[in-house]
């Protein structure tokens, strides 16, 4: 055999010979044995590879290993699982949406005039927000802004909503052909003292703007469904209001399979009733009487907090915690995983909704605390990963919760012992508060 | 076959990790790339899962370097992990000389070919050449050849980059 070439050398160090084809092995180690040169550029390879083998560990990182049984849970937690039957409900579902939006297409030809609501607005002025992808922390801080710059409008634009899957834009379109389309610029000045809790939800929506603005904006809606066809059918309102005719502040959104937390306050959805009378019972708040049944999730309650990253060594005072509930592995995605939008007894600012066309990117909660300093409540559907958000302010707390229906984002200038009691007071069995 | 995934994760994850500090020099985002291989790898159980963890993980560093897309970790990690890195945050000169050390590093395996360099992290972070020949594209017999070259060319680059320093 002739001299051993210094791939092979290496592959001898490595101890890979027994990767090659056994009689080529063989014949290495033969060769080795009896020829002195090839052993003498053995040993300088050695040098060559032990060298390498330095200059690599010290670029080496301190490795811990995380949990596995914490990623397991990750992995359990956002792995979508849907049944066959309820993937041939879904299908089904997804094909009647589209022939539900063809067949009104079909009927509406022509005769525009039927979606023009009963205001004299155009519908078309219902436009899918000119947003970005995703949430952007300048939007929170302009929503907090133009919330503390008008009191009076702390309760404008209000959205409720229940239920995942919002209908398409399209769907919303229609039903706000079907049903009125509230233009409810007067309500601003007679809004009620402010709004603690989650009943306050109920209340009416309303918005601080001229009677002389255009409408172009905010799609303000309750939502009461848990599927795009029910969605579609049980859209009752559609507030139509604005604070700033370039963009639209929220809109009726939502992925047909990204279920979303529900609002506690949210009236039965039957738009056959007048809304002074829908608004009646949650209004009350206390009664409870219209309360949709719900599981408790008290045991669900931050179990198991895990610090994911502490505060920064550069001194900046933000501190983020990510906290897993638990394994969520009994909790498909069709679970009805209830939990309040707003956290009870808070003062609530504004919700809002994000998100391009049909796609739910979450909602936005704005709450006042006692001491005056605004709380974030951030929900995020399952698909959308909240380390898109941009980063809390410093100074702020924010708490990380996975939930099988989504995140949840909680951010505020407090310490993290309080924040944690408000979201165990945001995840409490709404019925517990009685 | 039955993949004990506990047992993977614990032997696999630290090689993955380094193998991914090496193509995006940030410890805590190759932690994040190596979770997220993981948890792909758990939702797909593929058959050869630690062939597949280190092309996924490929795959998610090339995406990484091509986006440089800031993303902020939400995977839960253990409180100890985190109490690690806020001890070796807390020394900003210890921190600078390992960025100092990694920027060597860095700078050496820049000088290889990207073929070159691939075939040698794969093999520091453990894999075989037959697993190694897979990932590449290179014959199991021109595994220990092209490992020759790369790391004859690592330690000539970092020797020279160390020259220099003394110099100056």
């Amino acid at each position: 055999m002739s001299h051993v070439d210094e791939g092979a050398l290496h592959a001898y160090l490595d101890g890979a010979l027994e990767e090659y084809p056994t009689a080529e092995a063989q014949a290495i180690r033969e060769h080795l044995e009896v020829c002195g040169s090839c052993r003498e550029r053995l040993e300088v390879e050695r040098v060559v590879r032990d060298d390498a083998a330095s200059v690599l560990a010290l670029a080496a990182p301190e490795v811990t290993v995380p949990s596995f049984e914490e990623l397991r849970a990750y992995v359990r937690a956002n792995t979508p699982r849907r049944s066959p039957v309820s993937v041939q409900i879904y299908r089904l579902g997804w094909a009647a949406s589209v022939v539900l939006a063809l067949g009104t297409g079909w009927i509406l030809r022509g005769e525009p005039n039927l979606l023009a609501p009963s205001s004299g607005m155009r519908v078309d002025e219902v436009r899918p927000q000119e947003s970005p992808a995703s949430f952007d922390e300048a939007d929170v801080v302009e929503a907090e802004r133009a919330v503390e710059e008008s009191p009076a409008a702390a309760g404008g634009m209000m959205q409720e909503a229940q239920a995942g899957a919002a209908p398409p834009v399209e769907a919303a379109r229609q039903e706000a052909a079907a049903t009125p389309v509230v233009a409810n610029r007067a309500t601003a000045a007679t809004m009620p003292e402010p709004l603690t809790g989650a009943r306050a939800g109920a209340l009416a929506p309303t918005s601080g703007f001229a009677d002389d603005q255009p409408v172009s904006g905010d799609v303000v809606a309750d939502l009461d469904a848990s599927d795009a066809l029910a969605d579609a059918a049980r859209l009752n309102e559609v507030i139509v209001s604005t604070t700033d005719r370039r963009r639209v502040d929220a809109q009726v959104a939502g992925a047909p399979s990204a279920p979303a937390p529900e609002v506690v306050a949210v009236a039965p959805g039957d738009a056959s009733q007048p809304r002074a009378a829908r608004e009646q019972p949650a209004a009350a708040g206390s009664s409870g009487t219209a309360e949709p049944e719900r599981r408790s999730l008290a045991a669900d309650v931050v179990t198991s907090a895990n610090v994911s990253s502490a505060a920064p060594a550069t001194g900046i005072a933000t501190l983020r915690r990510t906290i897993e509930l638990g394994d969520t592995r009994d909790q498909s995605v069709e679970d009805d995983e209830s939990y309040s939008l707003v956290v009870p007894n808070v003062e609530l600012l504004d919700v809002r909704f994000r998100g391009l066309g049909v796609r739910s990117e979450g909602q936005v909660v704005l709450q006042r605390l006692e001491s005056g300093d605004t709380l974030q409540v951030i929900h995020l559907p399952p698909d959308i990963d909240p380390s898109s958000l941009s980063d809390p302010r410093p100074g702020h707390t924010e708490l990380v919760v996975q939930r099988a229906a989504g995140w949840i984002v909680m951010r505020a200038p407090v310490s993290e012992e309080a924040l944690l009691e408000l979201l165990e007071r945001l995840l409490e069995d709404p019925t517990d508060q009685e | 076959m039955s993949i004990d995934w506990n047992d993977l994760y614990r032997s696999t994850f630290p090689d993955l990790v380094r193998f991914l500090h090496r193509k995006v020099w940030d410890a805590e985002r190759a932690r994040d790339l190596a979770q997220e291989a993981f948890v792909r790898a758990l939702a797909h159980e593929p058959k050869k899962p630690r062939a597949w963890l280190f092309q996924v993980a490929a795959n998610l560093a090339k995406d990484e370097a091509r986006t440089a897309i800031r993303r902020k970790k939400h995977l839960v990690l253990l409180k100890a992990e985190a109490e690690v890195r806020q001890e070796s945050a807390s020394d900003p000169a210890s921190e600078m000389a390992e960025r100092e050390r990694w920027g060597q590093v860095k700078e050496a395996l820049d000088m290889l070919s990207e073929k070159d360099r691939e075939a040698l992290l794969l093999w520091d972070a453990g894999q075989s050449y037959t697993e190694i020949a897979r990932h590449t594209g290179l014959a199991v017999g021109a595994v220990g050849t092209t490992l020759a070259r790369a790391r004859r060319r690592l330690a000539e680059a970092h020797n020279a980059r160390e020259q220099v320093d003394v110099a100056r």
